[in-house]
């Protein structure tokens, strides 16, 4: 009896091991490669002085014609050869989360020197039905090109609910053609980043450019309490993972910055009163992040945006008074740490609001799309050389 | 071995379900939860009428667009589990097709979830911890990222290796073909070659209406053994 039960303990426990084996055989077969440890690009080959960058050019993006506002812009660089210089894609309709909100985009046009009429790129009826699911909201676009130049971007989707409800929808180009007119998106997936029904992650600012071709695609968790979270990207556009970069609950939308090839700064939106721009830092590329001391920088719980052009050529566009957003500014630093006014890119009074910057190098220049009274999105052009814009006040101190 | 190692723990080359496969999922998922909860809430009708229902709500659910559940279902809650949707299916032929699955289940009427046995107890428990933890991550309570380990090897080698245990220990004697034994096994098999739902094993596992049931669930059995200890 003994022995038969032992026989019958070791047919299950041989079974199980077959079973395990085959799991695991399975899982590994489907698996892309282990990727390298992420190493970052950086934006210019031949970063300018900072302190020399001077405005060459602004204005508004022109906007789709039924829509009263708009909000949240994102720049893409396109490639060099393209007949534009960048593409912009923000969300527009009625009102932020109104149910006719979608993602609308322009180009700038290399031969006019004019960005192009706008159009809608992303429709929520349309996605949900090539998803299968509903999307009840569509908002905050984000824009990459991959290793092959094909477009991809991500939009925040929501569910049930507001933003806290909002999830991560990875937007593949449909059809070979970036011109604006011919430009579409399908679906690719919601991206899996928690368990509670996929909720709620967020996007808002650009990816980290790395020299695999791939990216890291920041974006934060906001249900109740607030965190950053990194979000990696092979060449191919294949979510390759998350590291969760903090568990403070107070942080979102962290911009990402270059350092050196895997010591990176992450800045950050800071929701308490009185906030001041958040820091974390890696020296592993992205695998681990440590929090440092605010910056000196106050932040109105607002969104930044940053870029490395080169090791110590880091810009940071942000909101600079304490309790409002009606002052945006272009600072620069050599460490991430220490921040200089570059250019003081709007400034207003009271109500006025200039808000959720975004910038992109292309052509030899830097450009700053924001979010005007949320009714436009206006867009500035900084270059090193002479003035072609009315002059604006220079920083004191010292810049690369 | 270190490399193999780290391999076994890399949460940075997970393999995620196409997109075909994860829209036909979520109508699956659903449609299988509609026909067991149609089934299920029309009991007092005779069975075929009951097939019916489910055949309906099934069908219903499998519809494209907006007239479907599954599109209003999927925006709030995506898809369901792959345990969920095993339990769903075994539910329902027990419902609808009570005498294929006679060896399985009692013949009394008495419901399975009443004659659980301490190890199916067990993982039950375990199941319930287990969403406790995710819901503790999702929220950065855990100094660790949960969620995150799902896309490894390992998770799915560790998960599976624990709710094998208990076949192994020879639980499953009594009744080899109940539910419980091969619920989340089968679903971390099925995870293994379809990668379904997400790409990660925990959302394969348990989803958050799954561990509100196993709440139920595991505060009845406790119920009972209380009342038959007293």
């Amino acid at each position: 009896m003994f022995f038969s039960q032992d026989r019958g303990l070791w047919r299950r426990a041989a079974l199980a091991l077959l079973l395990l084996a085959l799991a695991l055989l399975l899982d590994l077969w489907q698996r892309p490669a282990h990727p390298e440890p992420a190493q970052a690009r950086f934006g210019a080959e031949s970063p300018p002085v900072l302190a020399d960058l001077r405005p060459q050019d602004q204005g508004h993006i022109p906007m789709p014609s039924d829509a009263a506002a708009a909000h949240a812009s994102n720049l893409l660089a396109m490639p060099d050869g393209a007949p534009v210089a960048l593409s912009a894609f923000w969300f527009a309709g009625d009102r932020e989360s109104a149910p006719n909100v979608q993602i609308a985009a322009s180009q700038w046009d290399r031969s006019s020197g004019q960005w192009l009429p706008a159009r809608y790129v992303v429709n929520r009826h349309v996605m949900a039905s090539q998803l299968g699911f509903g999307v009840r909201r569509l908002g905050n676009p984000v824009a990459w090109l991959d290793g092959s130049k094909r477009m991809h971007l991500f939009v925040v989707a929501t569910g049930w609910g507001g933003w806290a409800a909002a999830r991560i929808l990875h937007l593949v180009q449909d059809g070979p053609s970036q011109q604006l007119q011919d430009l579409a998106f399908r679906p690719e997936r919601v991206l899996p980043l928690s368990w509670l029904w996929n909720t709620s992650f967020l996007v808002r600012n650009a990816p980290l450019a790395l020299q695999d071709g791939g990216m890291i695609l920041p974006a934060h968790f906001e249900l109740g309490i607030k965190y950053p979270v990194a979000l990696r990207f092979d060449k191919q556009g294949n979510f390759m993972g998350m590291v969760r970069m903090s568990r403070q609950g107070h942080w979102l939308q962290p911009t990402l910055l270059a350092q050196g090839t895997t010591h990176w700064l992450a800045l950050l939106r800071d929701t308490r009163p009185q906030g001041h721009i958040g820091v974390l830092q890696t020296q592993d590329g992205g695998a681990s992040w440590l929090e440092q001391d605010d910056l000196a920088l106050v932040n109105p719980d607002a969104a930044v945006a940053g870029m490395a052009l080169a090791p110590q050529h880091l810009l940071l566009a942000h909101n600079s008074s304490p309790g409002s957003r009606e002052l945006l500014d272009l600072s620069g630093s050599q460490d991430g740490l220490r921040w200089q006014l570059v250019h003081p890119m709007a400034h207003g009074q009271g109500a006025d609001e200039f808000s959720y910057p975004a910038m992109a190098w292309a052509d030899g220049a830097l450009w700053l799309s924001y979010t005007d009274h949320r009714k436009s999105i206006a867009w500035q052009r900084l270059a090193a050389g002479s003035l072609a814009a009315p002059a604006l006040p220079r920083a004191k101190g010292s810049l690369p | 071995m270190n490399a193999w190692l780290q391999r076994m723990l890399a949460q940075d080359a997970p393999s995620l379900p196409l997109a075909w496969a994860m829209q036909l999922d979520l109508s699956l998922g659903w449609a299988l939860v509609l026909a067991l909860l149609g089934s299920t809430l029309a009991w007092r009708l005779p069975l075929p009428q009951r097939r019916l229902v489910a055949l309906v709500l099934a069908v219903w659910a499998l519809l494209p667009g907006p007239l479907s559940p599954d599109y209003w279902l999927g925006l709030a809650f995506h898809a369901p589990s792959l345990t969920a949707m095993l339990l769903c299916a075994g539910l329902v032929q027990r419902l609808l097709f009570p005498a294929g699955l006679r060896r399985s289940w009692p013949r009394d009427g008495a419901s399975a979830a009443a004659r659980l046995p301490a190890g199916s107890l067990g993982l039950l428990a375990v199941g319930v911890l287990l969403g406790y933890a995710l819901l503790l991550d999702t929220f950065a309570l855990l100094p660790l990222s949960l969620y995150a380990w799902g896309f490894s090897p390992l998770a799915l080698l560790l998960l599976l290796a624990l709710f094998l245990l208990p076949w192994v220990a020879g639980a499953a004697r009594e009744r080899p073909h109940a539910l419980s034994h091969w619920l989340a096994p089968l679903a971390l098999l099925l995870f293994a070659a379809t990668r379904l739902p997400t790409g990660n094993v925990w959302d394969a596992l348990l989803d958050p209406w799954l561990w509100l049931l196993m709440h139920g669930l595991l505060l009845r059995q406790l119920w009972r053994r209380w009342q038959v200890g007293r």
